[in-house]
């Protein structure tokens, strides 16, 4: 009886209590990525396009976990130096970014889960820290 | 046939308040990766402009506050002589008082600045500076 009245609660309460910590501050507010692809490219509202693991979090906000975006190299006006595109992990800039962007809801156009075959995909696999 | 009955107190007690105190314990307390180091924000917005400072979520409405804010000037207008010219929000014409409140829609991304980044180095030399609110 002094299991079922006192024990058995407590257990159930300090699971729930560690659940939930678990799952605001491991977790940080987000649902398992259930059938999505590894890694997903999302569109923002300002034309950027950022690729990495995407996070719908409860909340105002949606979580970018190491992104990476598009940078255009060379010079249209150098033979030598033609134009071309790369792929960045975003990090080296003046500001030092740790590894994951929060954007809001509102800044996002749409998301879309990259193939496994993609260059993308296949750099950022091989690239990731 | 047994009919179940919920004991809204017990749930009360040992479900509803262990998730609160919880989740509470996981936003109030920093991670210990944290401890012990400034956590600055950057709060990068629509419009392409960046503001740094101290971010804190205003809940249930649509904005967020930015206090002791940082943001790009020309460097060559600077003195404490480092390649990147920063300013404290505050000496502008209309002299703003610390705390910017910022539309989340207007928003872009928020990120964390890095701690040996080249905006924290001039942000502490701007606080060197003779006459800088610390």
């Amino acid at each position: 009886m002094y299991l079922r009245t006192r024990v058995l609660p407590a257990v159930i309460a300090a699971a729930i209590l560690f659940g939930s910590f678990a799952f605001v501050r491991w977790w940080d507010l987000t649902l398992p990525p259930l059938g999505r692809s590894t890694y997903q490219a999302v569109f923002l509202a300002n034309g950027q396009v950022f690729f990495g693991h995407y996070y719908d979090r409860i909340g105002p906000y949606v979580k970018i976990v190491t992104p990476y975006y598009i940078q255009q190299t060379g010079d249209q006006n150098d033979p030598a130096n033609p134009p071309g595109q790369r792929v960045v992990r975003r990090g080296d800039e003046l500001h030092a970014p740790q590894g994951e962007m929060l954007v809001p809801r509102t800044s996002v156009l749409f998301v879309e889960d990259l193939a496994d075959s993609s260059p993308v995909a296949q750099f950022i696999a091989k690239d990731r820290p | 046939m047994k009919r179940w009955s919920v004991d809204r107190i017990w749930v009360g007690r040992f479900v509803i308040a262990p998730a609160l105190i919880g989740a509470l314990l996981a936003l109030a307390i920093p991670a210990p990766t944290t401890w012990g180091t400034e956590r600055l924000s950057a709060v990068l917005l629509l419009d392409g402009q960046a503001y740094f400072g101290h971010l804190r979520e205003v809940p249930w409405s649509g904005t967020i506050e930015l206090r002791d804010v940082y943001y790009f000037q020309d460097a060559r207008g600077t003195t404490e002589g480092l390649p990147l010219g920063l300013v404290r929000r505050g000496g502008e014409l209309h002299q703003p008082l610390d705390g910017m409140q910022i539309r989340r829609d207007k928003i872009l991304a928020i990120e964390q600045v890095g701690n040996a980044s080249p905006v924290l180095a001039a942000i502490a030399a701007q606080r060197m500076l003779p006459g800088a609110p610390r």
